[in-house]
């Protein structure tokens, strides 16, 4: 449904590996706040419902404090000591790193959704069949076995409760009787591969390397979106160098230097960052005009 | 002959799976955080594609791909019912019992991609690569037991026990970097604690599961043996 | 000319069977031609096809010859030998192999090496041809048992193949599905001039269809006259009618229903619209009904997996349910075990377990060889009598069945249909939902269809 779930897996790859690159690397609450701004506005453009969505921010914030807290504990340096414990300085200045850590932390994880939202299995056999034919052979044939033991699982388990072996009585009961489905589970597929194994080999298995069918077309729009990621991850890693945007924690967190190159690498995140929502927002107004003209 | 090539083998292996948690440990501590995470990620990568490399020239003969899909389905399909109760999960179980009863390779396969396909349905994120290659590397370390796991459940259950600790304890390496910026054994401790009372789950739940599935296993494994003749091609399945 | 397919004084033994079950069989088939075979379970035909092509011949000792055009297939190279002959297996579970429908076409050419653009221009046509375009993308779990084995057929004819073996495609399949895949397999015959050899129990119902029915028994495969046609079908309706309506007026009966209602969204339809159903104690019912008529959803009302909106359920006694696979009612390695540990949990002392298993047993005719056997490897017919054991020991004064006769042979279905009629003597109730015509009329003693969201 989403544009950039449209593009080349590689492209993907490349563009979430810059993405997780830079938000872990950097030190620059700026940029971890940028990223997490971005993984945010993406998930919320991409129609996660809101509902869904005020649980990650609030999540996020908690897990925000509380790491700040927990570096309280480990990181003692910084000049505001707040109070002493075990002869040790428990300081304001390590409690903002540990936020600003807190906030590169949850962007990423909201990276990360954003991510598992984006990409399927299909992905990861349309990339590795091209590289691993057979291993992606693997990967299709567990695929198809999943949803597979899940229903003989349950129907094997809801069988034994119709037949009223499952009442609880205490929880080793019930485990043991888990267990004994999901071993008949397993038994039964397990057979059920080496009959696969023999129609596999009848439709010529391993004969020779395989060819790959499942592919997806590489498009202008990967190339743009690569050559987009390069160059703002290049300006971004030599603003990083010249330290122009530098910050420090300690002793009291402060802009080391603010210079020149600042901007265009603050302009290069925010590009990147935001990049995802923007491509989203643009493909649902299309959407919405697309359906506008033929009413 | 054939003997001193499975020597060589388990050398390497060893060899692979003592140094590279080692080298990453000691890369967390004396690397600075800006290098640690792409050498830790660039090892992580390399290992697990170089053992794909390895499993791919194997994975031609059917049965044994099917059997590495299966183990791998049976731990992801395992990891989605279990749900419920967090740590508690069959993935070490099958992951070990892949090792055993396939070879190293299939289970270090078995292991990366029951990592790497759960976490499509649990969220995909920069620990999915740490762990393909933790689990990786204990279906590795089942393979080489192999021999001693499939005779003697009591063996089987100990390296269950401990995979569980050593799993939390390399991926705890990896969080601690990306949390806390640069190692410390006292964040590192931090850590530990906070993931302990999952590094117990997964200890006890190993346990359970081994113990449990170990019998019917041997005897599935057994029975497919005899009836699908894959005895004559065991040692072929061993050695790849 | 040389026939297409060959075969020569071919015997077969497998190797864990002892006797040879295939014996000296001979059989010749022209290009094109489309043959029936026939034979019971257990007669050899699928080893017969499954021996044709050195691709697919199971673990045995063979003797005699296959020749395709003449050609020994020993000598044809793997690759052009699986090009040329396409065997679909019964069981769509293990015939399947990949996770998407548009993988599983191209599963076949990808090892033949065809390059990706061929590939996917033949899975275009394919899908025009049998009309699935619309399953491309969908996964092999969301599709239904007739999808699935069009799509199997469908992966078949992917690499053009010059001589298609199936093996009892329509086990799985109800009436129209059965139908629907024989019509494909016929224009597949005639567009392309594919040699067909189907192996098939139901042969009364599908003889008509084919050039020439031969039979597979004791090893040898015999030319037979057929002389069945369609038509005959009438005559079964009428028997089934004067089925319909015994269980109206009934003062005690076992199952009540009253003005049923179910629908699965709250502004969709009703599924099941003002049902009404009496079942008398210890009769066999059968409901009847198209496909998607709702009969699944009115055994999962009567189990109580459903909560239905509107009406009322009664059912006098104890009420269970098979599952669809009856496999799943097992846990243990082999049926004793899992009646010891079933009978067991349910507060047994070891010796009464014993005695409760050898009476049950010696009821169902379930020999020590198959109480002790692994479930994995009894047939579809003792699997299913197993699992009726165990749902008497459970106590069950109702049982129901959804598709008891799926994959099972005639002499299967023929003692599971007595079985029914024995325990509907001892006061056990039978309900169960099929499309068998010919096993509603060996079993049951009172039938209804569900159409239209009621049963009539």
């Amino acid at each position: 449904m989403h544009r950039f779930r449209n593009y080349h897996p590689i492209t993907k790859l490349a563009f979430f590996a810059v993405i997780f690159a830079i938000s872990m690397f950097t030190e620059n609450p700026a940029v971890r706040g940028m990223s997490l701004v971005g993984a945010v506005t993406a998930l919320a453009a991409g129609g996660t419902p809101l509902k869904r969505l005020l649980k990650y921010i609030g999540g996020g914030i908690v897990s925000v404090l509380l790491i700040g807290v927990m570096n309280c504990f480990i990181a003692h340096d910084g000049k505001t000591i707040l109070f002493d414990l075990l002869r040790r300085h428990i300081t304001l200045e390590a409690f903002y790193y540990g936020l600003s850590a807190g906030v590169m932390i949850v962007g990423v994880a909201m990276w990360c959704v954003f991510i598992t939202d984006e990409t399927d299995t299909e992905d990861l056999v349309m990339t590795l069949g091209k590289v691993l034919p057979f291993v992606s052979v693997v990967i299709t044939v567990t695929l198809r076995y999943i949803p597979e033991i899940i229903k003989k699982f349950r129907e094997t388990l809801s069988a034994q409760k119709m037949l009223g072996i499952f009442e609880s009585k205490g929880y080793f009961k019930r485990a043991l009787i888990i267990s004994k489905v999901f071993m008949s589970v397993t038994e039964r597929s397990v057979e059920n591969a080496m009959d696969m194994a023999s129609t596999m080999k009848a439709r010529g298995y391993g004969l020779v390397r395989r060819a790959s069918a499942r592919h997806k077309k590489w498009r202008e729009s990967d190339t743009d979106l690569l050559l987009v990621t390069a160059f703002c991850a290049a300006f971004i890693a030599v603003g990083e160098k010249t330290g122009d945007f530098g910050f420090a924690y300690y002793p009291s967190p402060a802009f080391v230097k603010f210079g020149l190159y600042a901007i265009p690498m603050i302009v290069a995140c925010a590009l990147l960052f935001l990049l995802p929502a923007g491509q989203v927002i643009d493909w649902r107004i299309r959407w919405q005009k697309s359906f506008e003209s033929k009413a | 002959m054939a003997e001193r090539n499975t020597l060589k083998r388990i050398i390497a292996y060893l060899a692979v799976a003592l140094i590279i948690p080692a080298m990453i440990v000691t890369f967390a501590v004396y690397l600075p955080k800006k290098a640690f995470m792409p050498v830790a990620v660039g090892i992580a990568f390399v290992a697990v594609a170089a053992f794909m490399l390895c499993f791919e020239r194997g994975a031609d003969n059917a049965a044994k791909a099917v059997l590495a899909a299966v183990f791998t389905a049976l731990s992801v399909a395992g990891r989605v019912l279990f749900a419920a109760t967090p740590g508690f999960k069959p993935v070490f179980a099958m992951t070990i019992f892949a090792g055993a009863y396939l070879g190293g390779e299939t289970g270090f396969m078995v292991g990366a991609f029951s990592a790497l396909l759960s976490n499509f349905f649990f969220g995909q994120g920069g620990w999915t690569i740490f762990q393909m290659f933790t689990w990786g590397l204990i279906g590795l370390v089942a393979g080489l037991l192999g021999p001693i796991l499939r005779k003697h459940t009591a063996i089987l259950c100990t390296v269950g026990f401990f995979a569980g600790p050593m799993f939390s304890l390399v991926i705890d390496v990896w969080s601690t970097v990306w949390i806390f910026g640069k190692f410390s054994w006292s964040s590192y401790l931090v850590t530990a604690m906070n993931a302990l009372p999952f590094t117990i789950m997964y200890a006890v739940s190993n346990v359970f599961f081994l113990l449990i599935l170990a019998r019917p296993m041997r005897r599935t494994m057994n029975r497919i043996t005899v009836k699908y003749g894959l005895l004559h091609q065991k040692r072929r399945l061993d050695r790849r | 000319m040389a026939k297409k397919l060959r075969i020569e004084g071919l015997s077969y033994r497998y190797a864990l069977g002892g006797r040879n079950v295939l014996d000296g069989a001979d059989l010749d088939v022209e290009a094109g031609e489309k043959i029936l075979l026939a034979g019971g379970s257990g007669s050899g035909k699928s080893t017969l096809l499954k021996v044709i092509s050195p691709a697919t011949m199971p673990r045995g000792t063979v003797s005699g010859r296959v020749l395709i055009d003449g050609t020994d297939v020993n000598s044809i190279p793997r690759a052009e030998i699986i090009s040329k002959v396409s065997y679909v297996a019964q069981n769509p579970e293990t015939q399947i192999v990949v996770d998407t429908v548009y993988g599983e076409l191209a599963f076949s050419c990808e090892n033949t090496g065809i390059s990706g653009v061929e590939i996917r221009r033949r899975i275009a046509w394919t899908a025009t041809y049998f009309g699935i375009e619309s399953l491309l993308k969908r996964r092999i779990s969301e599709l239904s048992g007739g999808q699935k084995q069009i799509v199997s057929l469908a992966a078949a004819i992917m690499l053009k193949p010059e001589i298609l073996l199936l093996d009892e495609p329509t086990t799985y399949l109800d009436p129209v599905a059965a139908v629907r895949f024989l019509d494909l397999v016929d224009s597949i015959n005639r567009d392309f001039g594919t040699t067909v050899i189907v192996a098939e129990h139901r042969i009364s119902e599908f003889a008509g269809r084919f050039d020439r029915v031969v039979k597979v028994e004791n090893g040898k495969v015999t030319d037979i006259e057929t002389d069945f046609c369609g038509g005959a079908t009438d005559v079964f309706y009428d028997k089934v009618f004067s089925l319909n309506g015994k269980n109206k007026n009934e003062s005690a009966p076992t199952v009540m229903v009253r003005n049923l209602a179910f629908r699965y969204d709250r502004n969709g339809q009703n599924v099941l619209d003002g049902v009404d159903l009496l079942i008398p104690k210890g009769s066999v019912f059968a409901l009847l009904g198209g496909n998607g008529c709702g009969k699944t959803t009115f055994l999962r009302c009567l189990t109580g997996e459903l909560k239905p909106q509107q009406g009322k359920i009664k059912i006098d006694g104890k009420l269970s349910a098979m599952t669809q696979n009856p496999l799943s009612m097992f846990i243990e390695e082999t049926v004793r075990k899992d009646l010891r540990f079933f009978l067991k949990r349910k507060g047994a002392t070891g010796k009464e377990a014993d005695e409760k298993i050898r009476e049950i047993a010696k009821k169902l005719e379930l020999t020590d060889s198959v109480l002790d056997s692994h479930v994995l490897d009894l047939s579809g017919g003792e699997v299913e009598r197993a699992a009726i054991a165990k749902l008497i020991l459970a106590g069950a004064d109702v049982m129901l069945f959804d598709e008891p006769t799926k994959g099972l042979d005639d002499t299967a279905k023929k003692r599971l249909a007595e079985l029914m009629r024995t325990l509907s003597g001892e006061g056990i109730t039978s309900v169960f939902v099929t499309h068998d015509i010919n096993f509603t009329l060996a079993a049951a003693d009172c039938a209804g269809v569900l159409s239209g969201g009621t049963i009539l």
